[in-house]
């Protein structure tokens, strides 16, 4: 705050813009779209790192129909990011252009073409009983589909490494579109995108220990999983560090995490119960043999969520310029 | 999933020693937050910030939710709101280390009543316990562990009245548990 | 996108007494919706009682030669125009408000009808050879528009002559709205 200040009078009052609150041009539509576009980005990144490493494919029938079930989920994110545009009818221009220094440019194009990712992902992952049961039933297209499963089979190795990538990909971008945003510096740090990505990865992994796996997708994922918490926990605390003994601009950003309305929600439910608690319980489960919970990937899935939530509210409220006149 | 009944439970700990770790739990929020333990006031938020999405102006003007909702205030954002949500966490990592985690939906109950019994019975003594908390302004966990332990005088009181009514009513109950 | 020009504007804090006039101009010549403003008066108070001193300031879109809302948006609805005016091309603009977030100075808004909205310099109105509505209303003159690389220009004399700041220089977005003090 410039030093002696006393009185501001603005003239400017402008809708969504200026009011008691900040800014709030982006409203529940983002965080929801966030969440939903990480956990896709997450569970794609898992199966597909899962058959590179163990060199199988999953033999859960849910963890075969997952990249399927991205479609529909993507989907509802993508509506949600449609609901939020104001001139909804100009959503195809999207793409009529690419803006390589937009990560929201890039990101259009990348959730644009990982549902056909997903697709090829999706032909290969079903197994030679899954395979018989859909061709079984599928008629007079049976014939185009045992040519799609075969080309989902013959080019596995570079689908799955093109999911890695998408997945990673559309895990980043979103973390990427807000941290170059100087003007919100609550969203301003270099740490926001892999954050968003290893907050993706373990609500993929939430995601799929909801569903029946076999043992030994089950005990990866759940590994994964606290690997994915243990990096994001540090994350967390590396980025309030930078943003504490950064600029005066960071560090009114720091101040929303340890000090501002939203600092109680923040420690106790995403890094507390989405975090902390989901570890433990992980660590339990891995040492002392104790049979999974449900209960541990709801509260990740909660935390991942509410995660996304403070940080879109928190970096419309400390704006750049709201940061001169208060504190 | 499920529950963990295959696996032997850890043993309980001593009751004394879990009552000193409890004071020192105490202790340390005094310390570190200002304040004690408690717990009643974390449901009378939870209802006072629902009335006030229903109906804002009825809240706002009464005389004894309006302080909640005073100055525009969030009633949630209350240090027993979040300590009460720890508590949930703490319940769940130490059922779960322990092996006591049951996720089925067996009720704890004595073997002469039936489960409806017993949930109405929770019910109606839930009931009587939550318009008491607010009565005397506090439960036994912020009137007689928090206050007893600072040597409150009414907390002391509250304590004993407790004792004396659980004492009294206990006889007419039994059934409930044996 | 020309670089033969590099229009900027001055704004002298010592003349302006914050009589909206430049508010209601810029309203009137672009048809501005009820309740939105693309420039508005700000006064602030320092001090101490009795050494208290004011300072009143017209802002608007700074149009910055390193623009962070035209990097920002996916369509290229933002761009930089002749002379570096920031503008939005209406048609190409899908309401997505990353331009809106991207700004330091929130100096845009979405428009009632879904595009992105902001100063425009009064473009239309310099490509015929006038000065922005602002500008030309202004009745302490505080407000002088030009092109900086016109060494004979208004501007550029002033901001040779005179002590000057800009707000928010740590944005890095190299605004070209130049305070006189």
């Amino acid at each position: 705050m410039e030093p002696g200040l006393v009185e501001v009078i603005h003239g400017r009052h402008n809708p969504m813009i200026d009011g008691a609150h900040g800014m709030h041009v982006w409203g529940w539509e983002v965080p929801v779209y966030l969440f939903i576009g990480g956990m896709v980005a997450g569970a794609t990144i898992l199966l597909a790192l899962y058959e590179l490493r163990f060199k199988e494919k999953p033999t859960s029938l849910s963890a075969q129909l997952v990249p399927w079930l991205l479609l529909p989920l993507m989907g509802i994110g993508l509506l949600a990011l449609l609901v939020d545009l104001e001139y909804p009818t100009h959503v195809y221009r999207f793409f009529l252009a690419f803006q390589p220094a937009s990560p929201m440019s890039w990101g259009g194009w990348l959730v644009l073409t990982v549902n056909a990712v997903w697709v090829a992902m999706g032909l290969g992952s079903l197994s030679a009983t899954t395979q018989d049961w859909v061709l079984a039933r599928s008629g007079p297209v049976a014939g185009v589909l045992r040519w799609a499963f075969d080309m989902g089979e013959a080019y596995r190795k570079p689908i799955l490494w093109t999911a890695l990538a998408f997945g990673v990909g559309v895990g980043i971008y979103t973390g990427l579109l807000l941290g170059t945003l100087v003007a919100r510096p609550p969203w301003n740090t270099a740490i926001l995108p892999p954050l968003f990505l290893t907050s993706g990865i373990s609500s993929g992994a939430a995601l799929m220990l909801l569903m029946p796996l076999s043992d030994k997708e089950q005990h990866t994922f759940v590994r994964w999983d606290a690997a994915a918490m243990a990096i994001e926990l540090v994350l967390i605390v590396v980025m309030v560090i930078s943003f504490v003994t950064g600029s005066a601009a960071d560090q009114a950003a720091g101040h929303v995490f340890l000090g501002g309305h939203h600092m109680p929600a923040f420690w106790a439910i995403v890094v507390g119960g989405g975090l902390i608690v989901p570890l433990l319980l992980a660590g339990f489960e891995i040492a002392k043999n104790r049979p999974l919970t449900r209960l541990s990937p709801v509260l990740v899935l909660i935390g991942g969520f509410t995660l996304r939530w403070i940080i879109v509210v928190a970096g419309q409220e400390a704006s750049f310029a709201s940061l001169a006149m208060a504190h | 999933m499920g529950s963990t009944t295959n696996a032997e439970p850890a043993p309980y700990w001593n009751p004394y020693a879990a009552g000193f770790a409890l004071g020192l739990v105490l202790l340390a929020t005094y310390v570190l937050f200002g304040w004690g333990l408690g717990s009643s006031s974390a449901p009378t938020r939870l209802a006072v910030a629902a009335m006030d999405v229903v109906a804002p102006a009825y809240t706002e003007a009464h005389g004894y939710w309006g302080a909640y909702v005073a100055g525009g205030e969030n009633p949630l954002q209350d240090w027993m709101v979040f300590e009460v949500i720890g508590v949930f966490f703490g319940g769940i990592v130490g059922a779960y280390s322990s092996g006591r985690m049951q996720m089925s939906p067996a009720v704890d109950k004595g073997p002469r009543i039936g489960s409806g019994t017993r949930l109405t019975a929770a019910f109606a003594g839930g009931i009587i316990l939550g318009f008491a908390a607010r009565l005397a302004r506090g439960c036994t966990s912020g009137q007689a562990l928090t206050g007893g332990a600072v040597l409150a005088v009414g907390s002391w009181a509250f304590m004993l009245a407790v004792f004396a009514g659980a004492y009294a009513t206990a006889p007419f109950i039994r059934r409930l548990w044996r | 996108m020309t670089t033969d020009k590099r229009y900027v504007m001055t704004m002298d804090t010592t003349k302006c007494v914050g009589c909206q006039a430049c508010v209601f101009a810029c309203k009137s010549e672009n048809n501005v919706p009820e309740g939105y403003a693309r420039d508005w008066i700000v006064e602030t108070v320092q001090g101490q009682f009795p050494n208290l001193s004011a300072e009143i300031r017209s802002e608007r879109c700074h149009h910055c030669s390193n623009p962070p809302c035209v990097y920002a948006c996916p369509t290229g609805a933002s761009f930089i125009g002749e002379g570096g005016i920031v503008m939005v091309n209406h048609d190409k603009c899908t309401g997505c408000k990353a331009c809106i977030a991207a700004c330091p100075y929130d100096a845009r808004f979405i428009h009632p009808d879904g595009y992105a909205d902001k100063c425009t310099f009064c473009a239309h109105r310099v490509a015929r050879g006038d000065q922005p509505a602002c500008v030309t209303v202004c009745p302490t003159e505080s407000l002088t528009f030009g092109d900086l690389f016109e060494p004979d220009a208004k501007v550029s004399k002033l901001l040779a002559s005179r002590k000057f700041k800009v707000m928010h220089e740590d944005a890095g977005t190299e605004p070209n709205l130049f305070f006189l003090i």
